[in-house]
């Protein structure tokens, strides 16, 4: 009797152990690389590599140098702005599906959906011909504009809205003499607040990563983005190992902080997207 | 007074709908027909026909890219689903104590973090040189010389496979872990009262009610794969993906044309020929799902 309970018991220590080794596997990566960051090119080749380097100041001061916080403040730009508005046009989308009843409705909805089947990259050559002809190319738009039509967006939103939003609400705003717009700028908005956030950031994280659009739109590298920036990073610093990394430290460190603190509600988001999907 | 009526579900939804039309649409049309000339990117746009189409049918390069997606996809979402599936349930029925939520956030870091970081990552870890692949497998004495992982040929499309799969292990886990916990657990508990033991009330019970779940994650994860560039991109330096073309994915030979001089119109062909190959294969896919799904 004892023994099959010790049996039982190694079984879950074993299982225990392999899922840690998994887990462990998942941030090694980042690991090696953070410590790669503090250290100069001899310690680098030596092999030393599980060491912590003396070299984090100077590296910093190397990037520093290539104006390399300049890209994070175009990234920003960039990437909120395409939050607010992905989240906006999303919401009324939603708050349209979600509270209205009109004629061809679930087709127009399934036509929402169904651009979510055709990938950007199909449009991708004639999208810089149209931004060209436009005179927009050397902006940041380019980057901003093909993101906010976001189908998982209205998705996502319909969905909140349809749970949290009761009709009453909107029966009595129209009551005490409210446009529907106000309805939803001033009642509806504030309600569904964390379907906002979690939009809000897996936009914000979509845009931050996002390299083929700023690679193809854009040539002045005092507008490069983040991700364009890490791509060249190699002609940047040639042969700074150890400032190459930091770089990529420096360019994933904000969403990986942004993760930390909104680790529930983005998992949660992405996966009931999924679930219900 | 008569007040004018407004149509709101219009003023609502439009604005989803004409900027699509502007920015995503349009292109989208407008490059199907820059793929019908021998537009160079600038100057004139010459009617072709379906010139462009049919040398891209001869072009044994592009086959090989399309082939070699093909692979590299199969070779990372067998692992990727399997191993996420066990991760979930070993993370769902308590199997695991330690720190649940810690594991599941770690398990998530790969999949929030740029593709072009984790392919700069990954070509530093599988560095010849200094890659801490190599010592750490000859200070283990499997390896005696340093294996040059990017520069051989047989490496290439495992090594984006391996990439893929440590991207995607730990998002795929979360997902199917949130599917789980939306399976009631009543039904397990009654099937467990029922005498079935655990590998059997999981087989059973509740594998086939997560086969909405399933499905929709292989899909979107053959399709999300199917796109992927920026990993091997880094990893190899260039769109060309290593040695003989031998990981050039998709993705890589349509940038590789479409946004090299002189080539637009032959470029906007190639991206919408793989759209059509992968549309192909999605609906012969779906088929095949939905015949599985009535027996």
């Amino acid at each position: 009797m004892t023994k099959k309970i010790t049996k039982a018991q190694c079984l879950r220590i074993l299982i225990n152990v392999l899922v840690i080794i998994i887990a462990t596997v998942s941030v090694i990566p980042f690991i090696l690389m953070f410590l790669m960051s503090t250290q100069d090119n001899p310690t680098i080749f030596a092999g030393k590599i599980l060491t912590i380097g003396h070299s984090l100041a100077d590296n910093f001061e190397t990037i520093l140098e290539a104006e390399y916080f300049r890209s994070l403040f175009n990234s920003i730009i960039v990437s909120v702005s395409s939050t607010v508005l992905t989240v906006f046009f999303s919401a009324m989308a939603g708050f349209g599906f979600a509270k209205y009843n009109f004629r061809h409705k679930k087709l127009v909805y399934q036509l929402v959906i169904l651009t979510m089947m055709v990938p950007m990259e199909v449009g991708l050559v004639a999208f810089v011909w149209e931004m060209r002809v436009l005179r927009l190319s050397k902006t940041f738009l380019p980057l901003i504009l093909p993101n906010i039509a976001n189908a998982f967006g209205v998705f996502w939103m319909t969905q909140y809205i349809k749970d949290s939003f009761p009709y009453e609400l909107i029966e009595s705003g129209r009551i005490d003499g409210c446009t529907d717009m106000g309805i939803f700028l001033r009642m509806a908005l504030p309600i569904i607040k964390p379907a906002i956030f979690t939009l809000a950031v897996i936009s914000f994280l979509q845009s931050w990563n996002s390299y083929l659009l700023p690679m193809i739109m854009i040539n002045d590298p005092k507008q490069f983005t983040v991700p364009l920036v890490i791509a060249s990073i190699g002609n940047m610093f040639v042969a700074d190992y150890g400032a190459r990394l930091l770089a990529v430290v420096v360019g994933i460190l904000p969403i990986m902080i942004i993760f930390m603190i909104f680790s529930k509600q983005i998992t949660e988001g992405l996966a009931s997207g999924a679930v219900k999907g | 007074m008569k007040k004018k009526k407004i149509c709101w579900p219009v003023v609502f939804i439009a604005p989803f709908f004409i900027v699509y039309g502007i920015f995503n649409l349009f292109p989208i049309l407008f490059s199907f027909y820059i793929s019908l000339t021998n537009w160079q990117g600038y100057g004139a746009m010459t009617y072709v026909g379906f010139g462009n189409y049919v040398s891209l049918l001869k072009n044994a390069a592009f086959y090989k890219s399309v082939l070699n997606s093909f692979i590299i996809v199969l070779e990372a979402m067998i692992p990727i689903q399997s191993l996420g599936l066990i991760l979930a349930l070993l993370l769902n029925y308590g199997i695991v104590r330690i720190g649940k939520s810690y594991i599941r956030n770690i398990m998530f870091l790969p999949y929030i973090t740029a593709p072009i970081a984790i392919g700069l990552i990954f070509a530093t870890l599988f560095d010849q040189n200094f890659g801490a692949v190599n010592i750490f497998l000859k200070s283990l004495g499997i390896i005696k010389q340093n294996v040059n992982w990017l520069h051989t040929e047989s490496f290439a499309k495992p090594l984006v496979s391996l990439v893929t799969l440590w991207r995607y292990v730990g998002y795929t886990a979360v997902i199917y872990l949130a599917g789980l916990q939306s399976v009631s657990s009543d039904i397990y508990e009654a099937a467990k009262v029922d005498g079935a033991s655990t590998p059997k009330a999981i087989i059973h019970i509740i594998l086939p009610m997560l086969k909405p779940i399933l499905i929709f994650q292989v899909t979107n994860g053959i399709i999300g794969c199917l796109k992927i560039f920026e990993e091997p991109y880094m990893l190899f330096g260039d769109y060309k993906g290593g040695v003989n073309n031998a990981a050039q994915t998709m993705n890589m030979k349509f940038l590789d044309t479409a946004f090299s001089a002189g080539q637009s119109g032959y470029g906007a062909a190639t991206g919408y020929l793989m759209f059509i190959i992968v549309m192909i294969f999605t609906v012969a896919y779906f088929g095949i799902v939905n015949r599985i799904g009535d027996d």
